[in-house]
């Protein structure tokens, strides 16, 4: 749909150290038609909380939207300039993309309201705390 | 009827570096030893001096400049060789090159083997990858393990090796091969160019390298962005194969 012209982004020192070893693999994290990555991102439960840590580099914290339910966490986040990217799908061509954007669906279910979250360097640390349902069983003598 | 070993050949072409250092990177925990051996390589213009190949390998052929190019390759310049492979590997064959490196080194009379990687801290990502990661290491070699902190790593005293690193340690004991393994402190899952710079530091004291990492350190975010996708790989690479036990392949 765009085609970048690929003068618009000069090959870099750092393009050329990352093709002498890292060619253009297909890349699944990308959305080519609304110009965003698909960031990293790692999830942990514990006994309190889950933990959603998403690598985001590129983003300023005041750019970024992250909402939850009980069972999803969405985040948005524009980057501060738009970064070219070679994917093979748009011919190995330089692609720009400009955002980041992710949905990730949570193992277990939480407490939206008392989420929190923290930015720096590029990474974003989400804290759920897990949702506790039920009642406790008497236990009775055998 | 016996099985015949998987095939991994090391091809080296041009003048042969006598008793080499050599330094492997593989993917791992936060492709710390590919993003520091690829930046050494570029930074101080390291030559092609041979690749490897197995039929065990991904099979995958780079292309650079309309060139093909084999996955695993190595560079040489001074006493040094450095082996990167651009692909993450699967069980099976991350067993088999670590074992046929070693045995090269091993015929090459290489002073020393040393593995470049990541150590996984929670730490580290708590603090968002803030401050000077701490690089570990773990030698066969007790004078190369006491000389470990004069160049700004501390001896891991308990812990493991896991996967690649850990049968390139094997197999240079085996060999007889002196190894050090460098750890460097680690995001869980995301790219660390921090901690590739700090690896290089020790690294670079340890064979007697110059390299400035302040390019490195500068250029952190857009590394950790053309990075993305062989992080992602290489964490399919590593969870266990969904089929049939391997005792039945």
């Amino acid at each position: 749909m765009w085609e970048d012209d690929e003068d618009d982004y000069p090959e870099t020192s750092m393009d050329r150290f990352f093709s002498r070893v890292f060619a253009g693999f297909e890349d699944p994290l990308f959305d080519i038609e609304s110009r965003s990555l698909r960031p990293l991102f790692r999830v942990e439960v514990n006994e309190e909380f889950v933990v959603v840590a998403m690598d985001l580099p590129g983003a300023r914290k005041e750019d970024i939207a992250v909402t939850c339910t009980e069972e999803l966490v969405s985040l948005e986040a524009e980057m501060k300039k738009p970064v070219a990217l070679r994917v093979s799908g748009a011919g190995a061509r330089a692609t720009r993309f400009e955002r980041y954007s992710k949905k990730v669906r949570l193992p277990v279910r939480v407490v939206p309201e008392k989420a929190t979250a923290k930015y720096k360097n590029g990474v974003i640390v989400v804290k759920l705390p897990i949702l506790r349902t039920g009642k406790a069983i008497k236990i009775a003598d055998g | 009827m016996p099985q015949t070993p998987p095939r991994v050949e090391i091809t080296e072409y041009g003048n042969r570096i006598s008793k080499p250092s050599v330094i492997v990177a593989v993917p791992d925990v936060g492709l710390i030893g590919t993003i520091a051996c690829s930046y050494i390589v570029e930074q101080l213009k390291f030559e092609p001096k041979g690749h490897i190949d197995s039929d065990l390998a991904p099979q995958v052929m780079l292309v650079r400049d309309s060139v093909p190019t084999y996955p695993i390759q190595i560079f040489g310049k001074d006493k040094m060789l450095i082996v990167i492979s651009g692909v993450p590997l699967r069980p099976k064959f991350s067993l088999e090159l670590a074992k046929e490196i070693a045995r090269w080194a091993k015929e090459r009379d290489a002073k020393v083997v040393v593995g470049v990687s990541g150590a996984p801290s929670r730490k580290r990502e708590e603090s968002h990858g803030d401050g000077v990661p701490t690089v570990t290491g773990v030698s066969n070699d007790q004078v190369m393990l006491k000389g470990l902190k004069a160049i700004g790593a501390l001896p891991l005293e308990q812990g493991g090796l896991t996967g690649f690193y850990a049968s390139l340690m094997k197999y240079c004991m085996v060999n007889d091969q002196a190894n050090v393994t460098l750890l460097g402190e680690s995001m869980l899952q995301f790219p660390d160019p921090g901690a590739a710079a700090a690896a290089i530091g020790v690294l670079s004291a340890m064979v007697g390298l110059k390299v400035d990492t302040k390019p490195l350190l500068k250029e952190s975010e857009e590394v950790r962005m053309k990075t993305r996708e062989l992080m992602s790989q290489t964490q399919a690479a590593q969870q266990p194969t969904v089929g049939n036990p391997s005792a039945y392949r």
